[in-house]
Parts: C-alpha cells; structure tokens; sequence
C-alpha cells in the first residue's frame, strides 16, 4: 500500500520542478496552483496560523488580504509581492526571478486561491552534489605538466595554479621511503631497504619499491585495520555484559586476505553484504557477513515486550547505519525517527532498508567447506543425503518409543500439575501426614502453595487449616523471603505470594500436624493456584501418614502418576525402547557417525561470528522510532531518491544473474533473489555514483591526512564540499573502469608527484593554503597507534611477522563474574609481539599505549583517525612496562650489530630508529648518555623522539 | 600552526549558518602562526556566556537507587502497603511483580525547607536546605549498562562521549597539571561497562577521563622502578636535546613544539598527582568529617576518594565524577545499590557508605568558599519499583521515574522540582529527561546545549541529541 505521505511527496517533487521552470504558455493555465505550492513551500512555515510572523498569515486569501498581505486587486497593493521582489522575503534565499514573475501575473489575475487555505509543506531536500552522476572530466594542461604525467598531479596542479601556489620540490629518498612504507604497511623500512633504494639508480626505483610493498603481505594488515575502523569492528558484544566474541576474528582475516589479494572492491562489498549467498560453500567468503554483526550486540535479557523490540531494532540499525555510511557514504540513522532534515532520505527510505536486513541476527555460524573436487562432492552429497535419512528413521524410531510410552501411560493417573493436584487413598486415621518431595521440574527448590487434606466426612471441609489448629511444619526453609514461610503451607491463601520453598534443590519434605487423629482420605496441593508460575513443580514425591508421628505408612505417591508428552527427554523415550529398537538405535547412530566423519573430513565445519540467517521479519515504519507503535509496512527497497537509479531493487537488480553464476559452481538459486544481494547489486551499479567516490576518497584521505571531500562518512549536503570534484570524480570512474581494483589506486596515488613532495614548509604556501588541503607539499604525520606499537617492536626486532591471523592476543586480563571485567596486562609476553591489528579490541577498553595514541574504540564507527597530544600519552611511552621491556630489546639488537663502541652503537640505534645516520653533533650527545645512564636509556628517548612517531 | 589541530572557539560556538562541511573542518583548531605557544587541547577556554559554574562534581551511584527509600516521601505508599498497585506493569525488568511495598526506614521533614527525607541519610538529610531535587527524572533503559551510559553520555549505546568529556573539550582546563577529567572509581572496582562511562567517545582522546583514586593511582604515572630520578633527568634533558634538532629542521609544525609540552606537562604531573591522592596532611578533624577514620573499610574508601575530589577541585582540576558503588557483581545488591531482593540488607550496607562523606564533601566545599562556583551533582541511572519483586522483598528497576540531585554554584538550595505519581512510580508532574539534566548542567557552565556540538558520522552530535530544557525552576 502506499501512503498518503509518499504520495504528497512526489506531488511536491514535481509541483516544484514546474515553479522552477521559465513560465510558459501552457504554464499559464494553473497559475493559482502553481502559486498554492510555492506559498506553501517557502511562506506558509512563518506565514501561516501558527506564527504569523509580522503579522501576516497568507493561509487563505480572506486572511491575507485582512493582515494586508494581498491587495484586493492588482499588484501595486500587495506586500508580499512588494518583499519577494526586494528580496526581503524569503529570509532563506530569494525566489528565482520565474518565480516572482509568477506570484505577480497570479496576484495581478486576481490571487485567486487553488484550495481554501494552504498549509506549509516542507520542501525537498536538495540531492546533494555527491548522488548526481559522476562526471567525465578532461585531465587539464598545466604550467607544471614536465613535472609529471600522472593524471591525479594535472589536476591538483591546476588548482594550485589557479591559487598561485606552486608544488614543492621532491623529498629525499630516505624521507620518501620512510612515508611510503608506513604508509602502505604500516612499518618503518629497514636499514638494508634504505640503503638498496639510495643505490639503485634505476629509473623506476620508486615504482619498485611500491610495488614491492603493495605486495608484502604487511599491506593487507595496515589498511585491513583502516578498513576495520570505518566497520566499527570489535570483539566483544559492548553494553554491560560486554563480553568477548572468540569467534569473530575470521571476518577481520577475511579483509587483510581481501585487500592483499587485491580483491575487487565490488566483490569485497558484495561479500560482506551477502557473502553467505555468493560464497555458499566456502567459509573464506561466507565469513565476510561478519561485517554486518561486528557492531555492538546488547545481550542482556529484557522481560519487557519494549526492552525486546528496543533491542532488536537497535541491532538492525547499526547494521543499516553502517552499511549505509561505510558503502555510500550517507547517514541512514537520521531517518529513524524523522525523515532526514537535510539529505533526500525519507523515514520510508530507513525502514526499506531495514526490511533488506530483517532476517540477520548476531551470532555464530557455521560455516562449511565446499568439496575440493566432484568426486569428493559426490561423496559429500551421500552422506548428507545418508544423514537425511537415517536421521528420519532415528526420528521413526524415538515416536515409536514415544507412543509406547503414551500407551503405558494409559490407566496411569494424570500428570503433575503446577495449578492443581489431587491425591486420594482410603480413609485412615492419622494425625500427622508428610509431604516428600524427591524430584523437581526444573531440579530448583520444590515449591508449595497449599496443602490441603480432606476426610470422607466433610468434602469442602481443609483440616489442614492453621486456623482449625493445624500446624505446619517443614524439612528446611529458603531463606531471606517473606513471600516463602512455612506457615503459608496451610493459611488458607493460595498463590506463590503465600507459599514455601524448601531450601534443599530438587527435595524437600512439608508436614502438617492436625490438632488431634482424624479420619482422613484426601490431599490436595499445588505450586501456583493462580496459575502465574510453572517452576519448582514436585514431580517425584509421596506422601507418608502417622498416628503418632514415629511409624509412617505411605498412601500416595507419584508413581502412578503418568507423564506429561512435552517433558520426555530422549533419555527417557530411550528407556521405553525394548531390546530390539535399542540394537537399532545404536546401529543407526554408528551410521550417522560415518556420515558425520565423511563430511567432517571433506566439508570441515567452522564458526565463526558471521551473523545468522532467518526468513525476513515484517518491517514496519515505526513514528518517531518508537518501538511499541507500528506504521505502514514496508518491503525492502534501497535509496529511493538517487537520480538515475531506482531504489526498488527488483529493477536496479540487472546484474543479479551475472554475479551469481560468476560467485558460484551452483546455477542461479531462489536466492538470488534475497534482498540483500539484489541491495549489494544495487550498491556497486555503475549508476550508483557514491560507491565509487566514497572509496576513492577513503584511500585518498588514509594517503594524504585529507580527504579530497574532508567528511570520508558523509556525501551528504551537510558534508564537506570536494576539495577537488574533478579528480574525484576521473579516480572514481577510473577506479570502476579498471575492474574496481584498489592497488591500482593506491599505485597512482603513490606514484604522484604530490605523494612525492618534501614535508618542508614555504611561506607561500603557508600564507595561501595552511591547511595544504591543495597539497603544494606532503606534511609529516604522527603514526596511528598501531603503527606507533609496530614500529618498536620492528625496531626492537621482536615482531613476529609470522604470527598472521588467526586468533588475537589479549593485551588485557580477562575474566567473567556475570559481567565480563578486563584489567590490565602487565606482563606483554612474546603472544603479545604480533601486529597490533591483531590484538583484540574488546569495546569500552583502551589500551594504555594504544588508547592514547588515539586508536579508536570500536563501539563507534571511526571514518578516520585523530591525532591528539596530551601529558597521559608522554606517561605511556616514558613509563609503560611494554615500552622499557622493548627499549631493553632494541638496545641488545644495537649490541649485537655494533658491539660495545658506543660510536657504533649510537650509529646503528639511528639507522634502526629513524632510517637515517646521526650527525657529529648527534652522535656526541647520544654517546655522553650512553656513558652515563647506558645503552636502555638512549633507546628509551629515541622511541620517544617527535622524529620516531612522526614520518 | 596548519593542519588538523584543536577546537576553534570562533566556530564551535555555534556556526550554525555555514553547514557542517566548515564545522567539521574549524572543529579542530588552527592554531595561531609564528611564534605563540602551541595551544593545548585542555588548555582553558571562556564558556559561550557568562557561568555561574567553574567546575562540576559528579557523584554516581551506580546500581539504580531506590528514589523510594531515600528522596522521595509517599504518603500513599504507606498506606497502601501491601496492596496491589493500581496500573501495575506485567513485568519489569526481572519479572513479575507483588504488591506495594513501603520503605523499611521511616520518614521526616528535615531542614529550613522541611523536606521529607528517609533515615537511611541522616548526615545528608541535614544538607536538604542547599540541595536542588529532581523527582521526576526518566531513563531510556531499563538495563544497567545502557543505563549508566545514558546517564554519563546522554546515549544508550557505547561510543559516545561523556558529560565530563564535553565540558573539557568545551572549557579545557584551569589546572595544566593534572588532567582536567578525573574519574575516581570505587575501591571495591569499576561500575557496570567501565571505562565506557568516561570515554571521550568521537571527541578526540585527550577529553576522556583519567581514572584513579586514593588506591590505584594513574597509569603509567611512576618512573619505571628500575630507574632514578637522576637517569630520569638525564633522559629528559638529552630527549629535548634530540627534539630540538629535528624540530629545527622541521620549522612551522608547531604539533612538534605540542608534544614537547606535553613531556614537560608529564613531568609536572609526575610530581603533582601524587601530592594531590596524598590525603595524608589533611587535618585531624577533617579526616574524622569525612569519615576516613572509620572501622568499615568501605565507608573509609570513600571518604578518601571524596577529600581527594574536593583536593582536585580545589586544584582546577574541571570535571571529577566520583563513584559509590561498582559493578553487578552476581550476587544483586551486594557491591552496588542494586537492591532486587534484599533491599533492607543491601542498603543498610550501602547508606552508611555514601552519607557521611557526602554531607562533608557538601559541607567542606561550602566553608572553603568553593560551594558557590563548583556545580555538585548526585545521580544514579534509573529508579526502582514501589511495588516488592515477586518472592523478594526487593525492587525491580524503574526507569519511569527516579531522583537525581544537584546543589552548589548557581542552583537553588531547598527545592524539589517535579513529582511522580502517588507511589513513586512514573514521573507524573514536569516529567524531566536526563537530556534536560544535562541541559542544565551545560547551562551552568556557561554552555548552550544546542550550541556545543561536534561533527560525527554526518551529524552535528550534542550530549543532548535533538532534545533537552533547561531545568529553570531550580537555578538560582
């Protein structure tokens, strides 16, 4: 069904694409409805019933002419034509010439209204410049064009040209290797790799040495983790519980794999999106949905109806939110409530997309592994097939016990029952009667409400009542709960508020003494007469008599009591097997471990924190996001209002078939058709033009410290403006025609003369651009944290390079008492000398060294990365344990290359530390401290150089 | 002097005109040309009109206490006791609940005010006459974790920034010794998603809050203990040696000269936060006020940590959240004021703890002169039930309504503002948000809520999202 609200809002569209247009002939005609929409589009808001700014309300033509906006006739007295044409009026942004020209023909035609009162309505938001189709810009000619042929240097030049401002000469060779490798690894280069780049005299040295580092598998790693940032990626749930995912750390090595294999980038958002379609079969790809659920999960039970729909909507939204701000760039989550105050997103748009996630939960998968060829597929399918089977006759068999058991059941009394129970015997004389439980329904305290007894004299007549003189008593009583006495055993009032609970789990005995021996021939109990709790039932008891309190003789008992069908555990159906059906029973098992064993070895099973798969629940707008009310239902559709490329994904979903059949052995499946791949289809459109951009413009910013649009997570009109529209937009299209390959980006960019620049400052530059967003030179950056962190262990030699992937290291102590509680690490052992990008990054928990260095904590999604300088951070790298045990290591490696010449020594810290030789004067400061306070210490103060976290 | 640096006062007090595209850029400040002095990220910065605050306490006990028990007298609880409740939920957090249940501590009016107050706080019952109540705050959560982050950050989800963090990167610093957001923690362990409630969230890292107290005291703080002073020294000295040169050779970053600073701003911190967490000279009687001499290791605990906040006030020292309690520990009610079973028992355990050295902090702040420019806050994350759990004689949570308190610079003493209904179950009468107790905090300290932003995933982000009002009716 469409609602009335979409369907004024594509009235509005196109009412306003008619005000915008030169008047014409035809035009003409609908003068008073033309003039109704823009009224109501730029006047009503201050001009109406409500405000009545000035004094004027334009809501109907009576009024505005009795607040003296409109004359009776003709323009010379109307007021408002008066404001709009001196430009008064509108306070936001003048009427366009057309559309002053088309109030006054309609004021001097009469004014006359298209409907009795006009009421304001919001005028569209403008499509920001980023959803218009990407343009197809020429690489310009420049004063500066024998510098470099690269197209992204053309076009940076020419706008320097057109500042003023030239570009800056090339860095030295040591400066420029230390900026790429960071850069594109993350780790410093090494002395042997400074002194082979200064030696080679090759023309393409520099293009070697990128291409050599786009190769190293230290890439993938250093821009995997850039990746991880956007994606808010953590491994554990955030909220109170907080406690770690052990098995998320697949998806994390699915984008180190995914960017060191050069993976297309629509493959790679495909994936992520809908890897479990595309990839069926193979964990390597279906792991990557683990970007839907890397956010944070509450997993707290809530017994509210509320608390449940809350959290599942929260759920729903961190991925919708993600996804639209990692892909395209768009703040979805605006649309929640309202539709979005300043991006064409309307609330309908959020919820659409909403529905395309509607079937994902968090949680483990498993993940299966395809056969490596037919022959083992074939046997595969056997023993899946073999398992379907002997699983129904498994199945055939426990109903079999099952119906046995029913049958034996029959003749048996009723079962046990939390509301009511009666036990009856033959009428005996006794005083005491005893109440002894032996078993539970859930194994907790039995609980009691009432225990009545009745005789054959009297039949509504309780003789257990206190108030007849009975008294109660009890094996043990649970402590600490007014609403549990053992006096409530017999006070006449039923329902858990007024009952006891033994203090002994699973038994328990409750006794009632009548005031003297009675005759006696009827019990009657229960755990909760007002039928609200079903717990703590007495399923295994009986029930004793006595004269005298001393010899007992039992008259009731459960064992005749039958079973309820819904509590048979398959302990208990095995148990009513005879002999045969149990030698079947095991047989079958035996097969079904063959079948298992087979699949096993050939289609291994893993898990992995990937997200569940369920049928799509309904979707529905909710108002102002609130969960306990329900708006129109929706179907799954993507953005509704890009020009050129329709959100309804059915239409946008032309490359479907193709993907498919690219992705997978199998032939086109039904779900191809799941809206999440026809939503991935519909990101990586060629026609979509923020996908491109978006991630053109994240590598460009990971580069330079500057995004070309300085907003990486937000295109949308409240963004940054495009330092450079063209280059983005020749990279964006480059990108797409080059098969969506990243490396190739990161080449170019590298390989530019602006990449190349010195860091130093001029003073024109200074004056013109200090923000170097034109980039006339390559300023230095502190390192991110994890570069920080690798970067001494590098220069300490302890990284282990070869420690990739899998599992993380825990660089806190962990331990679970309800909540998960985390404290610090204080003794970082070789587990701990991996790249930091494997380190677990558990949510709300900063590292001492990492935290500070502003490595972002993973509840939020980072789009980059900020760079602050504060006292704790300088207490860390002078004081931290893992600092001076590293300051310690880099000084035995500076012993074993230079032995005990402190000349040397100093000579080889340098080269390790900075790339570089230390001058004379260099050298005589460092060997003083040397002599004084020892090799640790000077290592020490190098690692905390501005020279050593700054490239 | 160029690139990505701290806030720009000019734009971050509101551009509201220019879109978020410039807001994003200026909300990193450009730092002046030449030769200034780097500009600090805490150093300290003019509020947007004048403040009647300089700087905030917050006391936090997590947990969720009963508003029932402590602040909010009803008459009709009383009477009613044991009753069913009329309106009653069919579940809360827990589960089911019984009938009404009235508080186990009596009741009377205390001060010039005459306001009710349990006996559970007998030495805060006395402060009533400075002491502004809100009595009709309500929570977005029901669930302690998203609970306290409401309460510390404005948000229910992880991520977000603190109020400690807002002011600080609104307002900077007066001490550029010690860091301008203190957060003391419990000796008996972090609340419920610890460090998570004093993150600096997207604001940058230097506006979280550094954590410690009396016992554990910061980070990274002591030289390593193989060290010495003198080596220290020696380190230091050749480090700036090092710098200098490089930096020479790097002129007009001044992020360079920044980090510099920073190893020096270290160094005086070395020195003065150990003399600020040694509460040691403190006077006899002031000792014996708080309540550090006494037998119960807890109440002593606390007492430390509350003369070591008025010690960081008394330094310029910004923002010090200081916490009562800790985390769920599995046991309901025994480390914090989570009372769902026991709640006589729990609170007979947790009142003592808190009252005393309360009320002396109040008090103590009033004769140093410092009551009337330090804004102290007192506030939990939701309330609890008047109505007993089902099988206890405890309270379910509440986030309908509950109590939090303020008192000092600017703020009515004496008054209650709003009201919930006749058992203390939703807020009923100027039902306030904790947006709107932000707002009024903000307000205090010369800040407009709607004005103090930052630029984030797209949105300009307030500690208040799209809502919050002033409390007015409270401010002085």
């Amino acid at each position: 069904m469409i609602s009335t609200k979409l369907i004024l809002s594509s009235i509005t569209v196109s009412l306003c694409l008619i005000v915008r247009l030169p008047a014409t002939a035809q035009d003409s005609a609908n003068l008073p409805g033309r003039a109704a929409t823009l009224l109501s589009t730029r006047c009503i808001k201050c001009h109406g019933p409500e405000k009545k700014s000035g004094g004027v309300d334009l809501s109907t033509r009576a009024i505005a002419i009795s607040t003296g906006a409109l004359a009776d006739s003709g323009t010379s007295g109307s007021a408002a034509v008066a404001a709009v044409s001196a430009g008064k009026m509108p306070p936001d942004g003048k009427l366009s010439a057309a559309e002053v020209k088309l109030l006054r023909d309609w004021v001097a035609s009469g004014a006359v209204y298209s409907k009795d009162q006009l009421v304001a309505i919001k005028p569209p938001n403008k499509t920001p410049w980023s959803m218009t189709p990407i343009s197809h810009p020429v690489v310009p000619k420049t004063a500066f064009d024998k510098l470099s042929s690269n197209p992204i240097d053309r076009f940076l030049f020419a706008r320097l040209q057109r500042s003023g401002l030239t570009p800056s000469a090339p860095a030295s060779r040591p400066e420029l290797l230390r900026r790429v490798s960071i850069d594109l690894t993350g780790l410093p280069p090494t002395p042997e790799a400074i002194a082979a780049f200064c030696a080679d005299k090759s023309p393409n040295a520099y293009e070697k040495v990128v291409d050599r580092l786009l190769a190293s598998s230290a890439y993938g790693e250093r821009w995997g983790r850039h990746w991880l940032d956007v994606v808010r990626y953590g491994e554990s749930h955030g909220y109170e519980q907080n406690h770690l995912r052990p098995n998320a750390w697949p998806y994390r090595d699915y984008v180190i794999r995914s960017m060191n294999q050069d993976k297309p980038y629509d493959r790679f958002v495909k994936e992520q999106i809908a890897g479990d379609i595309i990839g069926k079969g193979d964990p390597s790809v279906e792991v990557a949905t683990g970007f839907l659920v890397s956010g944070i999960h509450d997993t707290v039970p809530i017994l509210t109806d509320e608390g449940t729909r809350q959290q599942r909507a929260n759920d729903l939204d961190d991925i919708v939110s993600t996804t639209g701000i990692t892909f395209l760039g768009v703040s979805l989550n605006c649309a929640r409530c309202h539709d979005h105050k300043f991006d064409p997103i309307p609330t309908r748009d959020y919820y659409r997309m909403t529905a395309i996630f509607s079937g994902v939960y968090h949680g483990d998968r498993q993940l299966s592994q395809r056969p490596n060829s037919p022959e083992d597929q074939r046997k595969v399918d056997d023993a899946r097939a073999r398992q379907t089977t002997l699983r129904a006759a498994r199945a055939d068999l426990l109903a079999t016990a099952k119906t046995q058991l029913v049958a034996a059941n029959k003749g048996l009394r009723e079962p046990v029952s939390s509301v009511f129970n009666e036990d009856r015997f033959a009428t005996t004389n006794a005083k005491y009667l005893r109440f002894v439980i032996t078993a539970t329904s859930n194994g907790a305290e039995p609980c009691i409400d009432e225990l009545e007894i009745y005789g054959p004299a009297n039949a509504s007549q309780n003789l257990a009542l206190a108030s007849r003189g009975a008294k109660a008593t009890a094996s043990s009583l649970l402590p600490g709960y007014t609403e549990h006495q053992i006096n409530h055993l017999n006070d006449g009032k039923h329902g858990n508020s007024f009952s006891w609970i033994s203090n002994e789990r699973g038994a328990g005995w409750a006794q009632i003494e009548l005031p003297q021996a009675e005759q006696i021939s009827r019990v009657v109990w229960s755990r909760d007469s007002e039928k609200r709790l079903s717990d703590r039932v007495a399923t295994a008891y009986h029930i004793d008599i006595s004269k005298d309190g001393l010899s007992w003789v039992r008259v009731a008992s459960s064992d005749d009591r039958s079973v309820d069908p819904k509590a048979y555990s398959e302990e208990r159906l095995k148990q009513a097997l005879n002999p045969d059906q149990h030698k079947k029973l095991e047989a079958l098992d035996a097969d079904l471990q063959i079948a298992d064993n087979t699949l096993q070895s050939l289609a291994p099973v893993m898990s992995a924190y990937c997200g569940k798969f369920d049928d799509p629940a309904p979707i529905y707008i909710l108002p102002r996001g609130d969960v306990m009310h329900r708006g129109d239902l929706v179907t799954p559709g993507a953005l509704s209002q890009i020009p050129g490329l329709a959100g309804d994904l059915k239409t946008a979903a032309n490359s479907t078939t193709a993907a498919v059949k690219l992705a997978s052995l199998t032939d086109v499946s039904p779900e191809s058709v799941d809206p999440r791949l026809q939503l991935a289809d519909w990101i990586c459109d060629s026609r979509n033009p923020l996908t491109s951009r978006v991630i053109v413009n994240r590598i460009w910013e990971r580069h330079f410290g500057h995004g070309i649009v300085d907003t990486p997570s937000d295109f949308g009109n409240m963004g940054a403006p495009a330092s450079h529209p063209e280059l983005l937009d020749w990279l964006a299209t480059d990108v797409m025609t080059h098969g969506w390959r990243l490396k190739r980006l990161h080449r170019m960019i590298a390989t530019s003369y602006a990449y190349q620049q010195t860091s130093t400052v001029n003073s024109a530059g200074m004056a013109k651009d200090g923000d170097n967003r034109l980039i006339w030179h390559m300023p230095l950056r502190r390192m991110e944290a994890e570069a920080v962190r690798d970067s001494i262990l590098t220069v300490s030699g302890k990284l282990n390079l070869k420690a990739a992937g899998g599992p993380g290291f825990r660089l806190f102590k962990y331990s679970v008492l309800n909540v998960a509680i985390y404290e610090t690490r204080e003794d970082q052992g070789p587990d701990t000398w991996r790249r930091s990008v494997y380190q677990i990054p558990a949510r709300g928990i900063r590292d001492e060294l990492l935290g500070v260095l502003d490595c972002p904590d993973s509840s939020e999604r980072a789009a980059h990365r900020t760079s602050t300088t504060t006292a704790l951070q300088a207490l860390s790298m002078m004081n931290g344990l893992f600092m001076n045990q590293q300051a310690t290591y880099f000084a035995e490696r500076v012993r074993g290359i230079a032995g005990d010449n402190s000349a040397k020594q100093v000579s080889a810290a340098f080269q390790l530390a900075f790339g570089r030789s230390p001058s004379a004067k260099e050298v005589a400061a460092a060997r003083a401290l040397i002599a004084i306070e020892g090799l640790p210490t000077l290592c020490r103060a190098l690692y905390n150089a501005n020279e050593f976290v700054y490239y | 002097m160029h690139r990505r640096k701290w806030l720009d006062r000019r734009e971050f007090l509101g551009n509201m005109g220019s879109g978020l595209g410039s807001i994003a850029l200026a909300c990193l400040l450009e730092e002046q040309a030449g030769a200034a002095p780097p500009a600090s990220p805490l150093a300290p910065r003019a509020p947007m009109f004048p403040a009647r605050a300089k700087r905030v306490i917050q006391i936090f006990c997590p947990g969720a206490v009963s508003q029932l028990d402590t602040w909010d007298y009803k008459p009709e609880l009383i009477r009613l006791h044991d009753q069913p409740m009329p309106g009653a939920p069919p579940t809360t957090f827990q589960g089911t609940n019984g009938n009404l249940m009235k508080s186990p501590y009596g009741w009377s009016q205390k001060g010039q005010c005459g306001k009710w107050v349990s006996d559970m706080l007998p030495e805060l019952a006395n402060c009533v006459d400075d002491i502004a109540f809100v009595h009709s705050m309500t929570a977005r959560s029901n669930t302690h974790g998203p609970g306290l982050l409401q309460m510390n950050t404005g948000y229910v989800f992880d991520g977000f920034p603190s109020v400690g963090a807002w002011v600080t990167y609104a307002l900077g610093s007066e001490s550029q010794d010690l860091p301008a957001f203190v957060v003391i923690p419990d000796m008996r362990g972090m609340p419920p998603n610890g460090p998570s409630n004093w993150m600096s969230g997207f604001l940058p890292a230097a506006f979280q809050g550094t954590a410690f107290n009396t016992d554990q005291p910061i980070t990274n703080l002591r030289s390593p203990a193989t060290s010495t002073d003198k080596r220290e020294q020696d380190m230091r000295r050749y480090l700036a040696g090092l710098n200098s040169e490089y930096d020479a050779h790097n002129p007009g970053y001044s992020e360079l000269a920044a980090r510099v600073s920073s190893y020096e701003l270290a160094a005086r911190m070395q020195l003065s936060a150990p003399e600020v967490t040694d509460i040691s000279k403190e006077s006899p009687e002031t000792l014996r006020m708080y309540g550090a001499d006494s037998p119960n290791p807890l109440k002593a605990g606390y007492a430390r940590n509350s003369i070591l906040a008025r010690r960081l006030l008394e330094r310029g020292v910004r923002f010090v959240e200081l916490y009562c309690g800790s985390r769920a520990s599995g046991v309901d009610g025994l480390l914090n004021w989570d009372a769902h079973k026991t709640l006589k028992a729990d609170y007979d355990r947790h009142g003592p703890i808190l009252d005393q050295p309360t009320a002396a902090l109040l008090k103590d702040l009033k004769q140093r002169g410092l009551l009337h420019d330090t804004l102290v806050l007192w506030t939990t994350e939701f309330g609890r039930m008047p109505t007993h759990q089902t099988g206890t004689a405890g309270r379910d949570h509440n986030p309908a309504g509950f109590t939090a308190w303020m008192a000092g610079a600017g703020v009515k003493g004496g008054v209650s503002y709003g009201a919930t209904d006749d058992f203390g179950y939703k807020a009923a009468t100027d039902v306030a948000t904790i947006y709107d107790y932000h707002a009024t905090v903000l307000h205090l300290l010369g800040l407009d809520h709607k004005k103090l932003s930052y630029y984030h995933d797209g949105l300009k982000r307030r500690l208040t999202d799209v809502f919050g009002e002033v409390i007015k009716p409270i401010l002085a």
